[in-house]
């Protein structure tokens, strides 16, 4: 076991500096630079500022300047906003950005699972409909709708949900139904469509045959195995909810990390890209750690063993 | 009712599909005796496995029993809800199916699935179940049983898991088990051993057993009285030496005739029964096999023959038993193999 997770454990940097590795030389070679503007600087300026961030090194100098500095931890800092640390920005508005995806995750496997089952259960009768025509808008209509749909009823025409930010247990009704409605609705697919496939598995059979009441038989025979396709799903999808989207926070002004990925590509701010892009990838390598353990744990023919 | 444990009257089953109703079972009757060990042969699709799935009201949407009535020790179990069929089930009936290797749930331990079983259905905690458990494992010969009832299903192999589900099958002493196909999906050793459990577990508990196959052989070896059954009715019921040595209904010596003769040196073709089985969705008006009969007159299109008794405990569903019916002496000399 211990043998297993230190494999896990170096397989997972293995992946993480060959993706350092990749995006550093490809962030290179976008056209423009973050000195691009539509004011052009003066080259005595923009030379400046080349030396101030290491960027008048050769690249495999930067690069290794670079890996140096991630040996240590230290993600660099901000080209475009002045003097701002990555690992700060990351420390400020990645808890914001958890707190929303936890309380969108809890979302995702509280009703998500049930609503799946339910619908299993319900195949064919109006419960199944229902759950089915909600789970299709879920899937269809983009977050960002589902957002500005939310704050105008219940924002602004009822007044029942604050405009935005994030103050107090009401604010994070809108985002996190937004952050979370697409990955409820596929999840709740995915558990019926598992749930229906799992019923009609022989050992179902088996359970009725030896007269074992359909609630056991439901929730303790067919669940678990039907759980196996929604764990590895839901391992993705938690390193994606958590670390925030861009839409979500822009629509309630939340300040969370989603904004940092979409704005350093924009700004072509080398440091911050790398950062947000290994700190994502971290946390996605261990949800895929996790979802192998849960898979050992779920279902005893899966060993971790090498 | 008398000493008949099992009394099937009349029964018939449907599945209500989108093209119409397909009627699976239609009016079967028979009865099983306690102790007493039936077989039950018919190709894919004669209701062989819906007939005995009705008996424990197993059928599921958009299959059901559409009339008759099965009595067990007595009672009627068709009017019965759900609720208590699962007392009936598993308890009172148990059933094993074809495949064993898909008929465990994977995820737990045979032992753990054992205990379900035996506390859903006796007031017994968690150890004395657990003992209960291993003893019926060691009934049905599973070597170390104590250290196999921590095993979980994959660490078995197929026969080691078809006996596991005998043992879980029998584990609440039911007075009837139903065994479907149990040994189609097991190699020839195998099968013979698992057959040789079923003989055994009759003699050691009493359980009568109603034995579903295809295979003749299996009958053979282990039956005391067989039904055959076609397009969803029984055509012949007889003794086991009378269906093999004196069949007298042509689809049974059909069946017969498809099969090998080990004990026999000719160089003979095995004559496969032409045709293939009639359209439940529609069923002909006259006999179900009348279509791939080579007997087949004009009043066998027209009209369903009845039963006729041959003898006692021997009937079968051929017009060519009616008094007023030509008289055909190649089928009992064809069917007198051996």
């Amino acid at each position: 076991m211990l043998r297993y997770i230190l494999k896990r454990l170096l397989s997972m940097l293995l992946t993480l500096f060959l993706l350092a590795t990749a995006v550093f030389f490809l962030l290179r070679f976008i056209p423009g630079s973050p000195f691009t503007r539509e004011r052009t600087l003066s080259p005595e300026i923009e030379a400046l500022l080349r030396e101030k961030y290491n960027m008048d090194a050769p690249l495999w100098q930067q690069y290794l300047d670079y890996m140096g500095d991630l040996l240590h931890l230290d993600l660099g800092t901000s080209i475009q906003m002045l003097g701002v640390r990555v690992n700060d920005m990351i420390r400020n508005a990645f808890p914001v950005s958890a707190a929303l995806g936890f309380w969108a995750i809890l979302l995702v496997i509280v009703i998500g699972i049930p609503l799946g089952v339910l619908a299993a259960l319900k195949r064919g009768r109006w419960p199944d409909y229902l759950i089915s025509f909600l789970t299709t808008l879920g899937i269809a209509v983009p977050s960002f709708v589902i957002g500005s749909f939310i704050l105008y009823v219940f924002g602004e025409r009822l007044g029942w949900l604050p405009p935005g930010g994030l103050y107090g247990w009401r604010s994070y009704i809108g985002p996190v139904l937004a952050l979370g409605g697409f990955s409820m609705a596929f999840v709740t697919r995915l558990t019926r469509s598992s749930m229906l496939d799992v019923t009609s598995m022989d050992y179902i059979r088996t359970a009725r045959a030896n007269g074992l009441p359909r609630g056991r038989i439901v929730f303790r025979h067919a669940l678990k195995n039907a759980l196996i396709p929604v764990v590895t799903y839901l391992g993705s999808t938690f390193a994606a909810i958590i670390t925030g989207s861009f839409v979500v926070e822009k629509i309630f002004a939340v300040p969370g990390m989603g904004k940092y990925f979409v704005e350093s590509i924009n700004n072509r701010d080398y440091t911050v890209i790398m950062g947000t892009t290994l700190f994502f990838a971290a946390l996605y390598v261990v949800m895929v750690f996790l979802v192998d353990v849960a898979y050992a744990l779920i279902d005893p023919r899966i060993k971790l063993q090498d | 009712m008398s000493d008949n444990l099992l009394q099937v009257d009349h029964l018939r089953a449907s599945f209500f599909t989108h093209v119409g109703e397909v009627q699976a079972v239609r009016d079967v009757s028979f009865s099983l005796k306690k102790g007493e060990i039936l077989g039950l042969v018919g190709e894919s699709g004669s209701g062989k496995s819906v007939t005995c799935m009705s008996v424990m009201k197993l059928l599921s949407h958009p299959g059901r029993i559409t009339g008759g009535a099965v009595h067990f020790r007595g009672r009627d179990l068709v009017p019965l809800g759900e609720r208590e069929m699962q007392q009936v089930r598993g308890n009172e009936i148990s059933m094993v199916f074809q495949d064993p290797m898909t008929s465990l749930n994977p995820v737990y331990t045979v032992g753990s699935q054992m205990v379900e079983v035996i506390r859903q259905h006796r007031p017994l905690d968690r150890r004395q179940a657990k003992e209960a458990a291993i003893k019926m494992l060691s009934l049905v010969g599973i070597p170390s049983p104590e250290e196999r009832f921590h095993n979980y299903p994959h660490e078995f192999s197929g026969g080691m898991r078809q006996r596991a589900l005998i043992a879980m099958a029998l584990s609440c002493d039911p007075g009837l088990l139903i065994a479907d196909e149990p040994t189609t999906a097991l190699d020839v050793t195998i099968q013979a051993q698992v057959l040789e459990l079923i003989g055994e577990v009759r003699e050691r508990l009493g359980t009568s057993i109603i034995l579903i196959t295809h295979d003749l052989g299996v009958i053979a070896e282990s039956c005391e009285r067989v039904i055959v059954m076609y397009g969803g009715m029984i055509m012949e019921q007889a003794p086991v030496e009378k269906i093999f040595f004196d069949p007298r209904n042509p689809y049974t010596l059909g069946l017969l005739q498809s099969v090998p003769d080990p004990t026999k040196e000719t160089r003979e073709r095995l004559q496969p029964i032409p045709g293939s089985p009639p359209d439940l969705l529609n069923p002909p008006r006259g006999c179900p096999f009348s279509g791939r009969c080579r007997f087949a007159m004009h009043i066998c299109e027209q009209r369903l023959p009845p039963l006729y008794e041959v003898e006692e405990g021997h009937q079968s569903r051929c017009w060519l038993l009616d008094e007023a019916a030509p008289r055909v002496p190649e089928i009992r000399k064809e069917g007198a193999k051996g």
